[in-house]
Parts: C-alpha cells; structure tokens; sequence
C-alpha cells in the first residue's frame, strides 16, 4: 500500500469514526454525577462537552455547569445554507463562479469554540495521556503515535519542549499539531471538528444575507488588518486567542481570521476540474481562515479553501472545535436551572 | 578603455546633447529608442538614474532555469513596496512594478508567473529606492533584473552572450544565488555542479575585490538562497547542513573565493499541486502564499555593504 493510499485509508476512518460524536467513556469520568469538583474540573477543563453527552446522563447540577461552560465557550451558529467555492479560486481576483460550479451546503445547527485551542487547554490533554489513550486514535496512526513528539522527545505539539508549552504562549493556539491530534483533542473533549462548510457559516452567517452572497470577512466585505493577524499586521507570530477583538462574529467567535489556520474535518483530493485534473503530492486536510503569514487578503477570506497534508505539524496550523446540538441533551428547563441554582 | 564602474559614474553625470549612457553596460546610445541598443537595460532606468542624481548599486539574482527568479524577486519587491524587516522600498519608474505585478497577480490566481523569455530585451528591470528605518545611511539605489535561466546558462558556455549579465554582475554590490532546494535533494551532484559553474562565472566577472592583502577572495557578500523550501522542508531549520550534505563543490568553492557568504532558505507558497490538462500538459498551481525567508537575504547583503 502506498503511503498515500494509507493516509487516505486512517483519514476515512477517523472521519467515520466521529460521526456520530456522542461520547461514552464512562472510564474517563466514573464519578461525574455526585461529585460536583469533578465536574467543574472537567468543565473548566475544557471536557464539558464529555460531562454533557455521558451515558447515563449526570445529576442535574453537573449538566447545569456544564451547560454553562458551553454557552460561555462556544458560540451557537443556527443552521442554514453556505456556498461552497471551488477549492484554489479566490474570490475577488478570479471571475466569478458560475452558480453551478458553487456547492450549496445545508449545515445543521451547532456550537463552535469561542477561540481556538490554546497551548494551555492542549497541555491538559497531554498530561491527561491524550497521546497514550488508543481510543482516541484510529488504529492505523497508533504505531505513528510516537513521530508526535516535541523538541525534547515527549508526545506533544512540535514547538513544546519536554511535555510543556512556550511560558509565554500559554493563551496563543496550539500549533505544531498534525490533523490527527486536533483529531483526538477533539475526540478527548467530546467534540469533533467543525467541516468546512460549517467553519465557513460559523464564520460569515452573522454578516451575509443570503448563501449567494457570503460575506468575506466575519465583519463585512472589506479587509482590515487591524481585525486579524495576517501577515499585514507585522507581528509575524502566533497572538493571543483574545487578541484582535474587532475581528470576532456577532456572536463572539474570536480569530477565525488570522492569527492561524485551523484544521477542518474535510479532506481535499485529486480530483477533475473541468477538462483539467488536478493532481497533489498526498491526500490533504482542508484548512481554513488564513494564519499570521498569510500574505495576500484574498486568502484569509471565509470562503478560501486550501490544504495541507494531515502528518503535517506547521507552526501555522491550530484547531477549534464544534458540536452539534442535535448530539447534545435537552437543555435544562430553566425554571429548573433557577431552582438548582439557588441550592 | 573605462571601466563599468567609471561608465556608470558617466551616466550618473551623463548626456552630451542627445546622447545618453546606459547606466548597466556604459554603451552611448542617441534618440528616442527604448532600451539600450547593446545590452537591452530600458533607457528610463538610465534617465531616473541621471535624473536621481545618486549611484546606483546594482544586485545580482542569479540561478539556473526553474530556480524561481522571477517569482522570487516580485515577492521581494511586493514586500518591500509594503515594508519588511525595517526596509521600504520605493519603486523608481513603472517598469520596475512590472515583474512584481506579474507575480504577485499569477499568484492571486493560484498560478506561477509565465517563464521569463530567453530573449533579453522581454526582460524585467527593477529601480527600486530602498530606505532601512533607524539608519541614517541614504537612502540605497538598487538595480537588479529578471534575467531568464537559459540565458544565464548561455552566458556561462558562451561568455559575452548576453552583456547585461556580464554589466550587472561585475558591477553587483551583492549577489543572490537561488538554488531549488528540491532539484538539489533530488539531483544533487547535477545541480552541484551546475551551481559550482555559476559562482566560478560570479567570481571570474567581478574579479577580486577585496580590501585584505594577500587575501584573494572576493569582498563582494554571495547570499546561497534555497528556493522552493515548501517542498523540501529539511532545508527550512538548516540551509548550511543541506548545502554540505548536498552541495560540497559549492561549499568548499565558496570558502575558498568568497570572504563573505551565507546560507538561506526561502518559500513563497505553503504547498503546491499539479494540473493536467486536456492535451496532457502539466502546470503547477500555488496553494497559498506564505513567504518565508524572502527579505533576509537581501537584508543581510545591505547590511554588509
């Protein structure tokens, strides 16, 4: 088997394996619906989503905080339709795709991280055994898990060193990450990765009338660098994920432009273009918004589409991640969150 | 016989009535024409040139065919007409927008410039005023073109070919050598040597310059650039750990005939694919831009000028 084909192989699995994403690991969490430190542990550990999905369900005070956490770190994005552009067609420089060549996708409604995964919400997955823990990897990676390592040898991100983040980048995206591990993050956090239509209505559904005429930014049509760490705003490096807050959505989603390219759970592969073919060295992971590097503004668009190879571990790649609310639990009635509240 | 120094010294001061000097070959040419009659420079660089009043300093980015010239140089002029590491630049007359407006609007279609021609007067000439922030050094005149690989090849085989290579060389503050980092992982003795002919062309032109006795080593700074780094990323963290492993005639010839070189690796694109079209024919398509390691060179040049 070739190693294309092979990445192709344990890519197709992992995306079969995330649907649907309701998590039961009752092994993760034994005490979930008595202890209420663990719970908020959890939640504060970014696992409210484990909390919320468990079978059997937790005691209400444990789905009230986590349901809180939920509102307060992730954003709810209504379903509706996105318009898919052609992959390498930028939208302003090229004419215009006819309608037939644009994708109209329906996105369910779900919930999208406020920011994207930071070193210091990484690090509680790695201490946590994330990259021993072979549920959370296909088994197909599992003899590749130990090429994650950081500059010291230890599993973890690429630019860590011996098990730990950069001091200084506690709050910056994690980067350094292949698909695989925003893969299992993802899968450890009880969510999963956003596909690309979904980035792309998380991103501009707030700010567009109508799937034919998405806006390109989160915040209009034209682009300021003042609202996103592109290569224009000349730090040339990762920012905090609460920087840059001209840039968010109405509905307070952060740095979906800039800063760094976050992987989705799409994969983009050779294929026919018209009377052309388009032909790539391997399989490639969609990524989608455009990094701290990116050079021309047509590319850090809601609507630019481009990839990378899924083993790739760039310093400009990081991840967010989403739920659907159809895989969540009926929220609490809130007569009865008042109630429980209270006590 | 003048030299090109003391001809370029000619054209700053320049024109007798009509007739004016080529800044680039020192050649007198009269009338109207568009570009020096022997070795094609557009006449507007010599008449900014004059009308500037300054010296200009000439760089030479030098390469074989496929090296990526062209899409190397319009990204650094786009960077620096936008300002990267402390360095604006200011394009002197619009001829020398041209080869960044090719590049950079290929790549905004995912495409590559189209391959520049061998033929010397379809190429692009770049004045561009450059201005370091926190000197207080003048602002630095700087000369370079887009010549076509195949006519550098040509130059080497068959010296005098093209003159404007033989001018601009031998008149370079700095050279830019770019080597596709991919071409050397995957043929390495061919592009070894291929390089090792184009630094002893280098070396030979700009005869020795250098301010030590008994040194014979030229003073002039060889920036070794490896191009196309997104497809060969063990370049990126050591670009002189590749050049040993890949390229020891280059290395050990460097040593010997330049006092001063140094190493880099540089990107435009993060990733590439190749399209097949209906009858067959391959064409690269850039992913996305993401430069890296495109003003270093020349910063380091500057600097040690």
């Amino acid at each position: 088997m070739t190693v294309s084909a092979w990445i192709h192989r344990t890519v197709q699995h992992v995306q079969q394996s995330f649907a649907p994403v309701v998590m039961t690991r009752p092994s993760i969490d034994p005490d979930l619906p008595n202890a209420n430190l663990s719970n908020k542990q959890q939640a504060i550990g970014g696992k409210y989503c484990v909390v919320l999905t468990s079978e059997p369900p937790p005691g209400d005070a444990a789905l009230v905080a986590a349901w809180k956490t939920l509102e307060a770190r992730t954003g709810l994005v209504p379903a509706g339709n996105t318009c898919l552009l052609p992959a390498f067609e930028s939208r302003c420089s090229a004419p215009a795709p006819s309608f037939d060549q644009r994708q109209v996708v329906s996105v369910s409604a779900f919930y999208i991280d406020r920011h994207a995964v930071t070193n210091e919400q990484f690090e509680r997955f790695v201490v946590d055994g994330g990259y021993d823990r072979e549920e959370l990897w296909p088994p197909e990676i599992c003899a590749h898990l130990p090429q994650f390592r950081d500059q010291k040898g230890h599993p973890g991100p690429r630019f860590w060193s011996a098990g730990k983040p950069p001091i200084q980048k506690r709050k910056h995206p994690v980067v350094g990450i292949s698909w695989f591990e925003a893969n299992a993050y993802a899968r450890w956090s009880g969510k999963r990765l956003p596909t690309a239509a979904e980035w792309q209505r998380a991103a501009s559904w707030s700010c567009t009338h109508g799937a034919a005429s998405e806006a390109r930014y989160p915040w209009g049509n034209a682009f300021d660098p003042q609202r996103a760490n592109t290569w224009h705003s000349g730090r040339g490096d990762t920012a905090a994920v609460d920087d840059y807050p001209l840039g968010a959505t109405s509905n307070g989603i952060c740095q979906l432009i800039g800063n760094t390219w976050e992987w989705t759970s799409d994969c983009i592969d050779a294929r026919r273009e018209g009377s052309s073919h388009i032909i790539f060295e391997s399989l490639l992971a969609e990524i989608r918004g455009g990094a701290f590097d990116t050079y021309l503004e047509t590319q850090a668009t809601c609507q630019f589409r481009t990839g990378q190879p899924p083993l790739y571990r760039r310093p400009n790649i990081g991840f967010r991640c989403c739920i659907s609310t159809q895989d969540l639990p009926c929220p609490p009635d809130p007569a009865s969150l008042l109630e429980i509240h209270k006590l | 016989m003048t030299s090109y120094a003391e001809q370029t010294l000619l054209s700053a001061q320049c024109v007798e009535g009509t007739e004016t000097i080529c800044v680039c070959c020192g050649g007198r040419y009269a009338g109207t024409g568009r570009q020096c009659t022997r070795c094609r420079a557009p006449l507007a660089l010599s008449h900014t040139t004059r009308a500037e009043g300054r010296q200009p300093k000439f760089v030479s980015v030098m390469g074989g065919p496929n090296a990526g010239k062209t899409v190397y140089l319009g990204m650094l002029m786009d960077m620096l007409s936008k300002g990267v590491l402390g360095m604006n630049g200011i394009a002197k007359g619009s001829h020398s927008v041209e080869v960044q407006n090719r590049t950079i609007s290929a790549l905004e279609q995912h495409r590559f410039p189209e391959k520049t021609a061998s033929e010397a007067d379809e190429w692009q000439w770049v004045h561009c005023e450059v201005i370091r922030k926190g000197r207080r050094k003048m602002p630095l005149d700087l000369v370079t073109a887009d010549f076509a690989g195949e006519a550098i090849a040509l130059e080497l085989e068959h010296s005098g070919t093209f003159p404007s290579i033989q001018a601009v060389v031998s008149q370079s503050v700095g050279v830019l050598l770019l080597c596709d980092a991919f071409s050397v992982s995957r043929d390495p003795l061919n592009e070894d040597i291929s390089a090792l002919k184009l630094v002893s062309y280098i070396h030979g032109v700009q005869k020795v310059k250098s301010t030590r006795r008994n040194d014979r080593r030229s003073d002039v700074p060889l920036a070794i650039v490896f191009t196309k780094c997104d497809r060969c990323p063990e370049v990126q963290d050591a670009p002189q750990q590749f050049a040993a492993n890949h390229m020891p005639r280059l290395t050990q010839y460097c040593e010997r005939a330049f006092s001063r070189v140094s190493l880099f690796a540089a990107r435009v694109v993060a990733n590439s694919a190749t399209r097949l079209d209906e009858y067959g024919r391959c064409s690269e398509i850039a992913l996305h831009v993401e430069p890296h390691g495109i003003a270093e060179p020349l910063d380091w040049i500057m600097k040690s000028c």
